[in-house]
């Protein structure tokens, strides 16, 4: 059974070496047994203990077993770790805390069935954070909305779980703020949609604006509405399709920017935007991959270079507009060519002897870069255009094994953490000086010796 | 030629720590320990001396601190200098800068180097004393926060520019042998290359006791000691509550009364 | 009776304003029957002496020398100061200068020697100095065991400068034999900003890996222009290709020298990041996770979405 060799071979090395941060790297990818080894070296000292309970990295397994220490250092640490699973987060409160810990566990994400316990926390604090848990239910939610606190109240209202009748008391009772965040909130019950679709305050216009499940119609009329910035929250609105937002002459620049971002826009109202006296609304239109050819080769050469970049950056963007960019005398604009996936080969050529930081970096992320050029990027004098080739997914062995000789930590790092480092890399990197490297090269040799079954 | 860098393993703190039993320093558990950042900058600094001198030139690293300590010291050795110095004795244990500069200046003494060089600060306490103290006792010429060097081997002039209050930077010379407390930025620090790290463990680390350095442990006093050690009362951000468009609000107005808007 | 020292200080003739608040720190803790003196260095040391004639200072001690800040120099009167009037403590700013000379006099004195000193006060007859450790983590009480005399630096920024106007004593002083080592060569004035550059802007709006995807950097970046800031980001947008490398703030990319305000939007803040700009006075840091450790060296902290802050603060500029 290759699994058992595999693993077993790497475990004995783990073990031999003593490493803490290797050791918290293969552990998920081991069975039990292998684990009871790991734990004991990943958890030896009460510093290490500490660096484990507050690392977000850290195994659940791990964060689990730290849970059952009295250390109120180690359980402060566990509460506000993202990664603590539920059943440690529970076992945390279990032992009764002080409400600085609970607060941590009632705002963390796997709280979950904690939070009805929580919610009746004698400690103000602790029900806020309640009220602020996105996971919080919607009978949770009801039951803090009665009390009497402005933040409990904008937490409320802002709450993905709060529904119609919650947030039909918070219209009655809350104050312009928590008004605002109600009509805003796709729960919100349509008779109140209508009262902030008139009301006097801007702000609450604006919200109604913004929400996703507004009528149709209320959507439209807010598209008229003489405030901008009522405006602006309706055109970004994508209750109503682009093909509805016919009239593009908006007096301010800012709406028209907005549109310019929408998506299935006409092509009339494209035409018009890609001739905006107004820079960036010309820069989203360019990146509008809605936007047909000839418009891209007229905005391709625009006087600004923003605008340029843009098109390069557009995924629509046609092979001979891309050629042409990659000569363009901005090296940003280059550099938008150097990261494309889909340029051609003449585009890529034309970059390779380019000078420029930027666009060797964005060449180095390439897959279409020649192999033989990813070397010489990887040799780079400038560390961080090295990295580049660390996240390129058709990086030849050949550079891979360079970057695993730099001297800057943070690009063995880079390489470590690519998913198909090979065995022979990822055992040079196991010894690395570099905690992070050989945590990440552990995982690595940990996760194929796992699937080698 | 020879060139000594004192460095100095610093220690960070975690977000939250505990104090020690004695209420007069923080319990070790939560020190996250690294040579001290100005460190990589002034032995940056002697090994562009060294290059551009060639072979005969030496760069010795000095510490004072237990076998813990002795990371530092090889960080600074895979670098590229020649040999370390460490000084322990346990009664250094709650040393200040005055009773390192102390013991430095034995070794100084002992060492005979053509110039010295520190950080400009620790980034532990930021007291900037060791370096100049160290001068003191010895009677050399010095000057804190260098930014710039221009310094040949053997010279016995060295002219140099100190970053002052500002931004503004003062022109200086100064005879050598000298002490130099080295600035951020003056150069950009190298990192190790794998090999260095490598080597850094076959290079030659005198372990010196007080005893070694003529001095006795009662000999080396510090010129203060710490009565207690408390958390700030006010240290945590300002936290800016409310709804978002309510949060945005209140940043819109703190951004308007700084920019004078 | 205690005598107490501030040397005061001037830079190229014109006296610093830190001075004001050295002798303001120890006004704080002087008894009625203390004496304190206020001595200046200087080409023309009288030129000063009105403006260092503020409440509590009972003799202004006048050494004519040079203009030229010389370390040597400024030991050897500390030590002459010292050797005459056998002073409880002697203060000075904490300021580059006194980096240079102050721990150099201490150790010829044998004195006490605290510095970046924030607060004084005395405890049970004794002088207690608080400052600040571990990156401003903690604060330490400091005493002086069997010190005769103790050499302080005080942090700037922290005492408000002395004010009122007495008529002290004025008394000269011949500077001292000393062993000049250094030679004042000329200034460099700070290198001028201009452009728009991490290194020389005021205000920068930096984003981190929070911000997703390429083209919600340009919704950023439209805010930045906006509200006159220039756009920062941290390491892995850069990596990304999605701003020029020449945006990075960070340790392996620019030091935002010149910022006087920092919003810090969706950047957790690595020791990497923070290198760049953790000495910045006015950070605000904007993150969904209360826990990211930009938060700890924040001024103003927004817990929620970079998003709606974002959409929300398009609003007001």
């Amino acid at each position: 059974m290759a699994f058992v060799s595999a693993a077993d071979a790497l475990i004995s090395r783990l073990v031999a070496l003593g490493d803490p941060y290797a050791a918290l790297g293969a552990y998920d990818h081991m069975g039990d047994e292998e684990r009871a080894m790991l734990q004991d070296i990943a958890l030896g000292t009460r510093r290490q203990r500490l660096i484990v309970a507050a690392a977000p990295y850290a195994p659940a397994g791990l964060l689990e077993l730290l849970s059952r220490e009295a250390d109120a250092a180690l359980v402060l640490r566990l509460a506000k770790n993202p990664a603590t699973p539920a059943d440690a987060l529970a076992r945390l409160l279990a032992g009764n805390p002080p409400a600085r810990v609970r607060r941590y566990i009632a705002a963390h994400a796997h709280a979950g069935e904690l939070l009805t316990q929580l919610a009746q926390d004698n400690s103000i604090e602790v029900r806020r954070a309640v009220s602020g848990n996105a996971v919080a239910t919607t009978e949770i939610v009801a039951a803090l909305a009665i009390e009497d606190d402005g933040l409990i109240a904008r937490n409320v209202a802002a709450a993905p779980n709060a529904d119609a009748a919650t947030l039909q008391q918070l219209w009655h009772v809350g104050d312009a703020w928590v008004r605002a965040d109600v009509a805003a909130h796709p729960g919100c019950p349509p008779e109140i949609l209508s009262q902030a679709e008139t009301s006097d305050d801007a702000l609450i216009r604006r919200k109604c604006a913004s929400n996703p499940a507004l009528p149709e119609a209320m959507l439209m009329r807010l598209l008229e509405d003489p405030d901008e910035q009522v405006r602006g929250a309706a055109v970004r609105n994508t209750a109503i399709s682009g093909e509805q937002l016919d009239d593009a002459d908006d007096p301010s620049a800012k709406v028209r920017r907005l549109f310019a971002r929408r998506t299935r826009l006409l092509e009339a109202v494209i035409a018009r935007l890609a001739a905006d006296p107004d820079d960036w609304v010309r820069r989203w239109i360019a990146r509008n991959s809605d936007v047909p050819a000839e418009l891209l080769e007229q905005l391709a050469k625009d006087p600004a270079a923003a605008v340029r970049r843009s098109v390069a950056r557009n995924p629509a963007c046609p092979p001979d507009i891309l050629s042409a960019l990659a000569a363009d005398p901005e090296s940003w604009v280059r550099a938008g060519v150097a990261l494309c996936e889909d340029a051609p080969d003449k585009a890529i050529a034309a970059l390779l002897d380019d000078g420029d930081r930027d666009v060797l970096g964005a060449l180095g992320r390439n897959p279409r870069t020649p192999p033989e050029q990813l070397l010489v990027i990887a040799r780079h004098q400038d560390k961080d255009v090295r990295r580049s080739v660390a996240f390129n997914r058709a990086a030849p062995q050949e550079a891979l094994a360079v970057l695993a000789d730099d001297t800057y930590p943070l690009n063995r790092a880079t390489l470590a953490s690519r998913k198909d480092l090979t065995a022979l890399l990822a055992e040079r990197l196991l010894e690395d000086p570099e905690p992070q490297v050989r945590f990440a090269a552990a995982a690595n040799l940990a996760r194929t010796a796992a699937t080698q079954t | 030629m020879k060139i000594l860098v004192t460095v100095k393993q610093v220690a960070a703190l975690d977000d939250e720590f505990e104090l020690r039993d004695d209420g007069r320093d923080v319990d070790e558990d939560f020190f996250e320990e690294d040579l001290n950042e100005f460190d990589h900058y002034s032995v940056e600094e002697a090994l562009l001396i060294k290059e551009a001198a060639g072979d005969d030139a030496e760069v010795v690293i000095v510490t004072v601190g237990n076998e813990d300590t002795d990371d530092a010291l090889r960080t600074a050795l895979a670098k590229g200098a020649d040999r370390g110095i460490r000084i322990w004795d346990e009664s250094l244990a709650d040393a200040d800068g005055i009773a390192v500069a102390k013991v430095l200046a034995k070794v100084v003494e002992r060492e005979k180097p053509d110039m010295v060089f520190t950080g400009a600060q620790s980034a532990d306490f930021g007291s900037a004393v060791t370096g100049m103290a160290l001068a003191g006792l010895l009677g050399w010429p010095h000057a804190a926060v260098v930014c710039n060097l221009e310094y040949s081997p053997g010279s016995d002039t060295a002219t140099l520019r100190r970053e002052l209050e500002g931004g503004l930077e003062e022109i200086m010379t100064v005879r050598c042998p000298a002490v130099l407390s080295i600035q951020l930025g003056i150069n950009e620090p190298r990192y190790a290359s794998l090999r260095g790290i490598k080597q850094a463990k076959q290079k030659p680390v005198d372990e010196l006791t007080l005893d070694d350095l003529g001095l006795a442990a009662d000999g080396v006093t510090s010129a203060s000691r710490v009565r207690r050690m408390y958390a700030p009362e006010k240290g945590q951000a300002e936290l800016i509550t409310g709804s978002a468009a309510e949060q945005a609000t209140r940043l819109a107005e703190i951004i308007k009364e700084l920019r004078g808007m | 009776m205690a005598n107490l020292i501030v040397i005061a200080e001037q830079r190229d003739g014109e006296l610093r304003e830190t001075s004001l608040e050295t002798i303001a720190a120890l006004t704080s803790i002087k008894q009625a029957d203390d004496k304190l003196a206020v001595a200046i260095i200087a080409a023309d040391p009288q030129a000063h002496v009105q403006a260092l004639s503020v409440d509590g200072v009972d003799e202004v001690v006048a050494v004519k020398a040079t203009d030229d800040f010389q370390p040597d120099l400024t030991e050897a009167v500390i030590v002459e100061l010292a050797k005459e009037r056998k002073p409880s403590v002697i203060a000075v700013a904490h300021g580059v200068d006194a980096w240079s000379f102050a721990p150099a006099a201490a150790v010829k004195l044998d004195s006490g020697l605290a510095t970046d000193v924030m607060g004084l006060k005395v405890e049970d007859g004794e002088l207690v100095a608080t400052r600040a450790g571990y990156a401003e983590k903690v604060l330490v009480d400091i005493d002086f065991p069997e010190k005769e005399t103790v050499l302080l630096t005080v942090r700037t920024n922290v005492f408000e400068p002395a004010a009122g106007s007495g008529s002290p004593e004025v008394t000269e002083m011949a500077p001292p034999e000393a062993d000049v080592a250094t030679t004042h060569e000329g200034w460099k004035p700070p290198a001028d900003a201009g452009g728009i550059d991490i290194g020389g802007a005021e205000f920068i709006l930096s984003i981190g890996r929070g911000v997703g995807d390429e083209s919600n950097v340009e919704e950023f970046q439209e805010l930045a222009e906006n509200m006159g800031a220039t756009l920062g980001c941290s390491r892995p947008i850069a990596d990304n290709g999605w701003l020029p490398k020449a945006h990075q703030v960070g340790q392996s990319g620019q030091l935002a020298a010149n910022c006087k305000l920092y919003i810090a939007m969706g950047v957790s803040g690595s020791v990497q990041h923070q290198w760049g700009m953790k000495h910045v006075e006015n950070i605000v840091a904007v993150n969904t996770d209360p826990e990211a450790s930009i938060f700890s060296i924040a001024r103003y902290g927004i817990v929620g979405d970079m998003f709606e802050i974002a959409e929300e603060l398009e609003n007001h500029f």
